[in-house]
């Protein structure tokens, strides 16, 4: 308490309470709590792998050797080659290309669990050298695939090519704030067109530097990109913005379709289409239905072009919930049956993949 | 419009910008009055009118009664205000849910009683509440009448707390309407911290555990015991940091505008019995009960099996109160016959002192009760509470096995957080802060809320009541 005079008093004064030394104090707290979130969501919630340009394999790539964590819906490690190829178990053997979307990415489980290490392993352990290159990148879509294909025949040379597909793969072609590098312009014909958007690099390396920035960005794309992808879809949407049938015509899947087979000429293409899951209604009673009708239209129109394969192991997702009562997506901190496959999910998708590449490799 | 929607915020800085423009307190009133219908309408504007009946009503009732020399015409005037809110209320709320009780019966005479789609006005519950509780006090002496029409329409509806209270008393609001809305850098702090409290409670905490709330409740049979058992405890949870959320809004709200709202929960799953439960939660509901419906009806001094039956009674109302069905009922009727076999067999009062040798199994034991008699509460029919019971009773214990850990976490938080913080007395609320951690801490408290809540909020729970 200071004083001060007053007419012929001295009167105490409250001291000025936001003085330097609250001021410095109040730096290092907010510096300490930046800090400790900056840590506490690096180890548990999101951490960036190091980036760096690789214009033919889509801009911006994680580099060779680093690494990626995701704890928000399952957890996962997740490292890598060179061109964001994600690490398998080997690097030699007939080489098979897997392209996909977050499915295919799978940063929800460690790279082991994800099924393509797990067939590339099972193909091993029934003698079959081959090596698959998990190519999954989140929101990886069909005009992406056929953008990419010049560089990848150039690095891989692949004999085969599965492409895991859903609506969305389709549907986010059209619109090119999703896609990277080519549009569907409608026809007639439709034809894909380069892509005007090109990437902030300088931003990107900012931003993936942190994990508070990183987590940031996330939030702001769900609040408004994926919000927009609700309006825009009627609300046809599941959590992750995954646009339903409505958004899509027949004529653009099977377009898309032909310009992935035309893509790669000299590879035998298979349409990988993860089953959706079943339908839980809420009751008192049993009532589950495993059978998608929008599953199978996607498969009606992709197998209507020539010279393509399909992979829907439906039938081992059922069993994995009939025998074991195992549902194959979700996660301990999400919910059973919604979002990304867990490991129980990739284990039949593997399983499916092993038979598949066995059967044409032979 | 909710606190969470960008139509409240424009309002709420609407007329915080008016009420610095415009300074005398009558104009005050008014603003505060327009935007409380504003506020209103926007859930649906034609149960303003509802409202204004209300209002009306039992302002003039309560000149009535101020100027009536004669005991007689008090109690009519008393009785008529009551029987309309009462009316209103059961009208609205309860006659779908008395004509099927009673049509089973009906039936058998050959008569069907109608079932009219009638549409539940937002908040009735506690506007109703408030307005019977001010007319009794009126009636009792307690507390002046309202000194015009304007302060008592801006009491019933003031808009941070209209549609999910807590119950105001007219002896604790009117009085602090006289100064009009007062913007003060105190105010706007504490009522900054309340409202990020409430909403970390209710956007990360509560919203979280409705995902496996929401998934247990609706397909039990679906899911194994022990999940099933982490989803009735995560309701328990989920309803309190839900309303207790909104609650601190509605307070954090109001303390920026510069009016001190009743506190409605004190850390309720520290009790050590069930009287002390309802002492910390709901409060503004329970101290409503025990003034106008457990004292009229004679409280504890009638005789020990007067007093039991008292605190049935009160408590099946409570919980009819919340819901028109027999599930709330039940819950009400469990949790007065908990207090009722309490009282009966324990010797003294039940002491609020902490023990650390059984105060921790006393307080799980309360938490469990609470969470058991939830079941009721949640679920959707009769039927579903059986199914849920059999699963808890792991007499049907296959199913997937779901461990949501995020909910044992919020769990074990809440728990030992709760007693923790009861040990040591702390209270967030009188946090000083002119301490240099106060705001870093507080807007951590903001940026933990942007990040990690869900994107899938649900409605708060209390507004369906």
């Amino acid at each position: 308490m200071g004083t001060r005079v007053i007419g012929d008093s001295l009167v105490p004064v409250e001291k000025n309470k936001f003085n330097r030394a609250y001021w410095l104090r109040f730096f290092l707290c907010s510096l300490l709590l930046l800090v400790t979130f900056e840590v506490g969501i690096r180890l548990f919630v999101v951490r960036n792998p190091r980036f760096e340009a690789d214009a033919g394999f889509g801009g911006l790539v994680p580099r060779a050797g680093s690494t990626r964590l995701f704890g928000t819906e399952g957890f996962g490690v997740t490292s890598y080659f060179e061109h964001g190829e994600i690490a398998t178990p080997y690097r030699d053997g007939v080489s098979v290309v897997v392209l996909g979307d977050s499915m295919t990415a799978a940063h929800q489980v460690p790279n082991d669990e994800k099924f393509v290490s797990i067939a590339e392993q099972g193909l091993r352990d029934e003698g079959a050298v081959v090596d698959l290159h998990n190519l999954g990148r989140p929101l990886q879509v069909i005009s992406d695939i056929v953008y990419l294909a010049p560089s990848i025949i150039e690095t891989y040379s692949p004999k085969v090519v599965i492409v895991q597909v859903s609506y969305s793969s389709f549907s986010l072609s059209l619109d090119s704030s999703m896609t990277n590098y080519y549009t569907l312009k409608d026809g007639p014909p439709p034809k894909l067109v380069h892509n005007s958007n090109s990437e902030n690099l300088q931003m990107e390396n900012i931003i993936s530097s942190s994990g508070l920035l990183t987590m940031l960005q996330n939030r702001f794309y769900q609040i408004f990109v994926l919000s927009r992808l609700d309006r825009l879809a009627g609300r046809e949407v599941d959590q992750f913005g995954r646009t339903r049938r409505g958004l899509v015509s027949d004529k653009q899947i099977v377009f898309l379709v032909r310009s992935v087979v035309s893509a790669y000429p000299d590879a035998r293409i298979a349409f990988l289409v993860i089953p959706s899951s079943p339908e839980i209604r809420p009751g008192e009673n049993s009532n589950i239905s495993w059978n998608s009708t929008e599953d199978a239209e996607l498969i009606g129109l992709i197998s209507s072009v020539e010279g393509v394969e399909i992979l829907h192991p439906l039938s081992g997702f059922q069993k994995l919930y009939e025998e074991q009562g195992i549902l194959p997506r979700g996660f301990s901190d999400s919910a059973p049956n919604k979002g990304h496959l867990n490991k129980f999910g990739h284990q039949v998708i593997a399983k499916a993949l092993v038979e598949f590449l066995l059967r044409i490799l032979k | 419009m909710n606190f969470l929607s960008t139509q409240f915020w424009v309002l709420l800085i609407s007329v915080l910008i008016l009420t610095r423009l415009i300074r005398p307190v009558i104009h005050q009133k008014l603003i505060l009055l327009a935007a409380s219908c504003l506020f209103y309408a926007f859930w649906d504007w034609r149960f303003l009118g509802l409202l204004a009946v209300v209002t009306v009503v039992d302002y003039y009732v309560s000149v009535g009664m101020q100027g009536a020399h004669n005991e007689k015409t008090r109690k009519t005037l008393l009785a008529v205000s009551i029987a309309s809110s009462l009316a209103i209320l059961g009208f609205f709320k309860y006659f779908n849910f008395f004509t099927a009780t009673f049509d089973s019966a009906a039936s058998v005479l050959g008569v069907h009683l109608p079932e009219l789609g009638i549409l539940l006005p937002v908040g009735i519950s506690f506007y109703t509440f408030e307005s019977i509780s001010y007319v009794m006090d009126v009636y009792h002496r307690k507390t002046e009448p309202a000194q015009s029409l304007l302060d008592y329409s801006v009491f019933i509806a003031f808009f941070p707390r209209l549609v999910a209270g807590p119950i105001m008393r007219a002896a604790n609001f009117l009085p602090q309407l006289q100064h009009g809305i007062r913007l003060e850098p105190t105010g706007i702090i504490r009522g900054a911290q309340l409202f990020g409290q409430g909403l970390l409670k209710k956007i990360v905490v509560a919203d979280t555990l409705a995902l496996i709330v929401d998934q247990v409740y609706g397909s039990p049979w679906l899911y194994s015991s022990a999940t099933v058992w982490l989803g009735v405890c995560s309701f328990a949870v989920q309803i309190y940091f839900d309303f207790s959320g909104y609650s601190d809004m509605a307070l954090g709200i109001a303390r920026i505008l510069g009016f001190e709202l009743p506190v409605n929960f004190n850390l309720p799953f520290t009790s050590q019995s069930f009287a002390e439960f309802w002492q910390r939660w709901h409060i503004s509901l329970s101290t409503w009960l025990r003034d106008y419906l457990y004292f009229p009806l004679g409280g504890n001094q009638k005789g020990a099996w007067r007093t039991y039956f008292n605190l049935i009674v009160t408590m099946l109302l409570g919980g009819l109160w919340h819901g028109a069905s027999w599930n709330f009922v039940l819950w009400g009727g469990l949790h007065g016959l908990a207090l009722g076999l309490e009282r009966a067999f324990t010797q003294d009062r039940p002491s609020k002192e902490w023990r650390i040798s059984t105060s921790w199994f006393k307080a799980l034991g309360i938490f469990l009760w609470v969470a058991l008699t939830c079941v009721f509460f949640r679920s959707p029919s009769m039927e579903m509470a059986g199914q849920v019971f059999s699963k808890l009773a792991f007499i049907d214990p296959g199913g997937v096995v779901w461990f949501f850990y995020p909910a044992a976490l919020y769990l074990l938080i809440v728990f030992i957080g709760g007693l923790l913080m009861r040990l040591k007395k702390i209270d967030l609320a009188t946090m000083d802060y002119y301490q240099p951690y106060f705001f870093p801490v507080l807007a951590a408290e903001y940026l933990f809320i942007f990040l990690f809540a869900t994107r899938n909020n649900s409605p708060f729970l209390y507004f369906q009541f």
